[in-house]
């Protein structure tokens, strides 16, 4: 997918823990871990709303687009 | 997630021991085929000519063998109802086998007529034929519903 979730770059960033983040917005860390490898098809705005409260940081900082070729080249 | 079926807590558990017993009524069955349907001809008192006698044991071996195999999916199916989650891709494919294997029996007995000329035969050929068509289409539902549940279980 050309969307990519960096939320473990915010994490190191802020210094926080997945187990942390996951209490934090109230999913479970498997959820998180879906969302962290990119396996999620969708994200609520309502988990992107608690992401970006916890982290203190906007959506852009979390998603980002990388065209299909790029991706490839990137994995 | 278990499939709940309120009020009727233990009806697949009932119905995936009923398979078994099926399977082994019909592993009986269609291994003592010869005996069994003269015994039957016998009971009835009717007489046969061995042409439609040989017809109809043809056709009951064919229709046991894939009902056999009918068993095996549902048992499987009715396991995964009652151990885990149904929806899975599994399932559908399974229920896509029942219909597959469904369509040999339409056939057989579509075909049999001609040796057995008889409005049961004909009435028998066409459920399986009406019944296979609807089992592929709830299997193509399944198919729908699991990558609903899917996406579902992937929006996080």
């Amino acid at each position: 997918m050309p969307i990519i979730v960096n939320v473990d770059v915010m994490l190191a960033k802020r210094k926080m823990s997945s187990t942390e983040l996951a209490e934090k917005i109230g999913i479970t860390t498997a959820n998180l871990s879906i969302l962290k490898t990119n396996k999620a098809k969708a994200i609520r705005f309502s988990t992107l709303e608690e992401i970006c409260k916890a982290l203190n940081c906007q959506p852009a900082d979390i998603l980002e687009y990388v065209p299909e070729k790029d991706a490839a080249l990137k994995k | 997630m278990k499939l709940h079926l309120p009020g009727q807590k233990n009806l697949s558990y009932v119905v995936e021991v009923l398979c078994t017993v099926f399977q082994i009524l019909g592993v009986i069955t269609v291994a003592s085929l010869p005996w069994t349907l003269n015994n039957y001809l016998l009971f009835k008192n009717s007489y046969v000519s061995g042409n439609v006698y040989y017809s109809m044991l043809v056709l009951l071996f064919l229709s046991g063998v894939c009902a056999f195999s009918i068993l095996v999916q549902a048992k499987k199916i009715l396991h995964d109802i009652n151990k885990k989650d149904p929806f899975t891709f599994d399932t559908a494919k399974r229920i896509k086998y029942i219909a597959y294997w469904c369509l040999p029996i339409a056939v057989a007995y579509l075909v049999a007529i001609y040796f057995i000329p008889s409005a049961f035969v004909l009435l028998v050929g066409l459920t399986f034929l009406f019944l296979s068509a609807c089992i592929f289409i709830i299997s193509q539902l399944f198919y729908q519903a699991v990558n609903y549940k899917q996406e579902n279980d992937l929006t996080i």
